[in-house]
């Protein structure tokens, strides 16, 4: 993988208890405010009945919007406890490097875990780029997307503002809102989602963001994708002997870009500079983006704040 | 573009779990390309909503050890380094 003889897996430490610190968070003690409009499916125009509004104020004292649907999704998540290791961690969190691959022979040892030793081959490597691009439809904006060879599925969400609401938009046929599926989706629940059409079958190269999502927005948003991948799963020794380890391996591939009237300028400057640490340079500092004009990250980190303000997350 | 990886790796003691035991070790390696502006905190924006409204919900993510069954059994080899060159 080009990241040295090998990667340590630490054990977290557990923090010291001591007295709990009020929160200082100065949004959890405002009164939320404003509107959050939710839209979902691709095409030039925005379905009937939408969208769904959620306000804050009234979510605030508990009223939620009666016409809100959310799905079940079996997601996972890694085991955790007491006797675990992980990476990256406090003591290496080096950057994976482009000409990283995973194929081949991976071994793990440990003093609290047997050796486990397995290999990964073709189609479980890193999962290829998404590669996006935008263009005016209509009133719309469609983004083209690669379809990457181990894909099993898609999933997309737009969001921006024009000052006053929040847009939220979502790939899905249906209405949902898609935020835990923007993860790793076992390869099971990703074909049930299809078949619900929440999730956009893996042939689909192309979504258009309906004209009056991009007109809510101000003329502008941002867009996330994630391509779903397989998994890789290993277990030793075989059954119907009691397993000693088991191996999941996940993957996903994931871009992003603006849409709207920033969008042409967005794709070109898709890929953020690197600071000299691997961290992620600045995009407010590009050469047309006036560095005081709101973007439409600025209308996302917003409704970030307002829900992580009004369900105190 | 960028690669991502996280491992996790657990060791349990040996229980029953659904007329099966599970396996002393469980190892995941969660594997990610990214592209393009992606913004940190995005993905959480539906779990907050779903999370305050119960609807959408984390199935599964309790049961850890379910996978297992279908788990391609595989024999050691021999190569013991890691990562692969």
């Amino acid at each position: 993988m080009n990241m040295g003889a090998s990667l340590p897996l630490v054990t977290p430490r557990a923090a010291p208890s001591g007295p709990v610190e009020e929160r200082r968070d100065p949004i959890e003690r405002e009164r939320p405010k404003g509107r959050m409009l939710i839209f979902w499916g691709c095409g030039e125009a925005a379905r009937a009945g939408q969208p769904v509004i959620l306000d804050f104020a009234s979510m605030a004292q508990g009223q939620m919007p009666s016409g809100y649907v959310a799905r079940r999704v079996a997601v996972g998540s890694p085991p955790g406890g007491r006797t675990s290791g992980y990476w990256p961690n406090p003591q290496d969190s080096k950057a994976v490097p482009d000409s990283a691959s995973l194929h081949g022979e991976h071994t793990i040892r440990g003093n609290y875990t047997p050796d486990i030793r397995f290999a990964l081959g073709d189609g479980q490597d890193f999962m290829e780029r998404v590669a996006l691009q935008t263009a005016a439809r209509g009133a719309g904006m469609s983004v083209q997307w690669n379809a990457p060879a181990t894909a099993t599925g898609y999933f997309a969400t737009a969001m921006g503002g024009d000052g006053n609401d929040i847009v939220f938009w979502s790939s899905s046929e249906v209405q949902e809102s898609g935020g835990l599926l923007m993860d790793y989706v076992p390869p099971g629940e990703v074909a049930r989602l299809i078949r619900e059409r929440v999730v956009l079958a893996p042939q689909t190269t192309e979504c258009t963001v309906p004209g009056e999502v991009i007109k809510r927005m101000g003329g502008a948003g941002m867009f996330n994708f994630i391509a779903y991948g397989p998994e890789a799963n290993f277990g030793f020794p075989p059954r119907p002997q009691d397993p000693q380890w088991a191996v999941k391996v996940r993957y996903k591939s994931t871009a992003a870009t603006f849409l709207g009237e920033t969008g042409a300028r967005g794709t070109r400057r898709a890929e953020p500079a690197r600071g000299p640490a691997g961290t992620t340079g600045s995009e407010g500092t590009t050469a047309d983006a006036p560095a005081q004009a709101p973007t439409p990250g600025d209308a996302v980190r917003e409704g970030i704040k307002a829900l992580r303000g009004i369900f105190g997350r | 573009m960028r690669k991502f990886l996280a491992i996790a790796i657990i060791a349990m003691p040996t229980i029953a779990l659904a007329q099966q035991k599970a396996p002393i070790a469980q190892y995941w390696m969660s594997v990610e390309t990214a592209a393009g502006m992606n913004m940190p905190g995005m993905g959480g924006l539906g779990g907050i909503m779903a999370g305050a409204m119960g609807g959408q919900q984390r199935a599964g993510a309790g049961s850890c050890c379910n996978w297992v069954r279908n788990a391609r059994p595989m024999r050691p080899t021999r190569h013991t380094k890691y990562p692969p060159a």
